[in-house]
This record gives C-alpha cells, structure tokens and sequence, in this order.
C-alpha cells in the first residue's frame, strides 16, 4: 500500500521501466513475506519509529521506499533517491502520523 | 479470501493509501509492454519468492543457501530479484537441494488447463506472448 505522497512520487519521479519493474518485484516480495522479509531486500532504520527501507536490486538500485508497518499491512510512505535519504525519512515521519490509527491492535513499531 | 486480499480490503479503508495493485494496474493500462514483461517473469518471482520463504524457515543467509544449493551467492541473488525466468535445469537443482516442488502449467491464453492438478490450475494465469502460465510451489 503506497501513501497518497508516495504514490505521486513513484509516478513522478521513477521513470526507468528496469527501475519500476525492480520497485514492483520488491513489493511483491514484502507483501508475500511480510515480517520474515530479511535483508538484503530490506533494513531497518534506526530511529525507534518503526520505519523501514525496502531496498530495489539488493541495494544496488537508486531508489528506497521507507515503509512502516500500519495496523494490518504496510504502507510505503515516501519513494526516494538514496542520496536523498536523510530528507526522505523526515518526510516518512510526517506521513507516518496521518495513516496511524489508536483503534488499531497490535500496532507497535 | 487471502491474507493478502483480505489486507488490501482492510487498508482500502484507511483514507490516503492505494493499494499497490491498483497502481500496477494502472502502469498496466499506460504500458502493455510493461504488463508484458510483468507476467513474463511470473515464474521468477515465484521461485524467488519460495527461496526466501525457504531462508526463512531455515534461518539461512544468501551466503548459507548458495552452500545448501551449490551456487555462489550472486547467483542465489540473482534468483531471488525475481527479475530473470530461471532455466528448467536451476528448478531441478533447487527442487533435488530443497524438496521445493514446482508446477508450472503453459496452455494457450483462451483455453482451461487440462493437464495441470488442482493446485497450479487454481493459480492466477499470467498471460504473455498469447499463452495463460501459472505456478505453484510448495
């Protein structure tokens, strides 16, 4: 699940077909597997908020989705260059505020 | 319902987030080639998907599943980006090095699977180059 924000970025801003097509075999990969989906396709952030970085092509790709996960599933906050990370996290936070529900169960970073 | 459909049902409800489907579908209907070559790699994205699950069962790195297979770990990569159809000869490696089992059902696009078991045919058909392909694994 994308963020609104997130969404636009991908469609604005992620232009190679070979990048778009590592981008969706990612999320393939965190949507089968969710929480056992390890590295090198994923890292954690540090931080404590619970924010995570998907990694296209093991890392080798320009692009990272910070995602978190939010009550059932998990949502892709921003879509970023990697050398545009620091920004890209400030943004997730600001967005991970909008999608969290209290009502929700289990809902821990 | 899956725990997937049942997810996206439960995230549809939240306000501000699309469903990935939804945007794949709509890069679908802008590229055709890009759904193309999407469903051309079905088959890759279901074994990488059932190597990972694999890693995890067993608490393997890339590293320790390349030594569990025979390969070097850029191969193990390499199957698992889900990006490259592998050849019938990897499947046979991983199945004989795993006991992973593979079905893989081809039929023209239009026409019901008549070979295949219940499992591969209950499958989504991915359709490409004017044939439905479907894979199981287990």
């Amino acid at each position: 699940m994308f963020d609104a924000g997130a969404a636009v970025e991908y469609a604005d801003l992620v232009k190679s077909k070979g990048e778009r097509k590592a981008i969706a075999a990612v999320i393939d990969k965190l949507a089968e597997m969710g929480e056992r989906l390890t590295p090198p396709h994923m890292k954690p952030l540090h931080g404590g908020s619970g924010l995570r970085e998907l990694r296209p092509r093991r890392g080798a790709s320009d692009w990272r989705l910070i995602y978190r996960r939010i009550g059932p599933g998990y949502v892709v906050l921003t879509v970023a260059r990697h050398d545009d990370f620091t920004m890209a996290v400030g943004r997730a936070n600001a967005r991970v505020g909008t999608h969290l529900r209290l009502d929700w169960k289990g809902d821990k970073p | 319902m899956t725990y997937h459909e049942a997810m996206i049902k439960d995230v549809r409800e939240l306000q501000g987030v699309i469903p990935f489907d939804d945007i794949l579908a709509e890069q679908f209907a802008a590229d055709p080639e890009f759904e193309e070559e999407w469903n051309r790699l079905a088959l890759a994205r279901a074994v990488s998907i059932e190597l990972l699950r694999y890693r995890a069962k067993h608490k393997l790195s890339q590293r320790g599943l390349a030594k569990v297979l025979g390969v070097s770990q850029p191969r193990v990569y390499e199957l698992e980006s889900g990006e490259k159809n592998p050849h019938v000869e990897t499947l046979m490696k991983i199945s004989a090095a795993t006991g992973i089992e593979f079905a893989i059902d081809i039929a023209p696009q239009e026409a019901k699977p008549t070979l295949a078991g219940r499992k591969v045919s209950g499958e989504p058909a991915h359709i490409c180059a004017g044939a439905a392909v479907r894979v199981a694994c287990a």
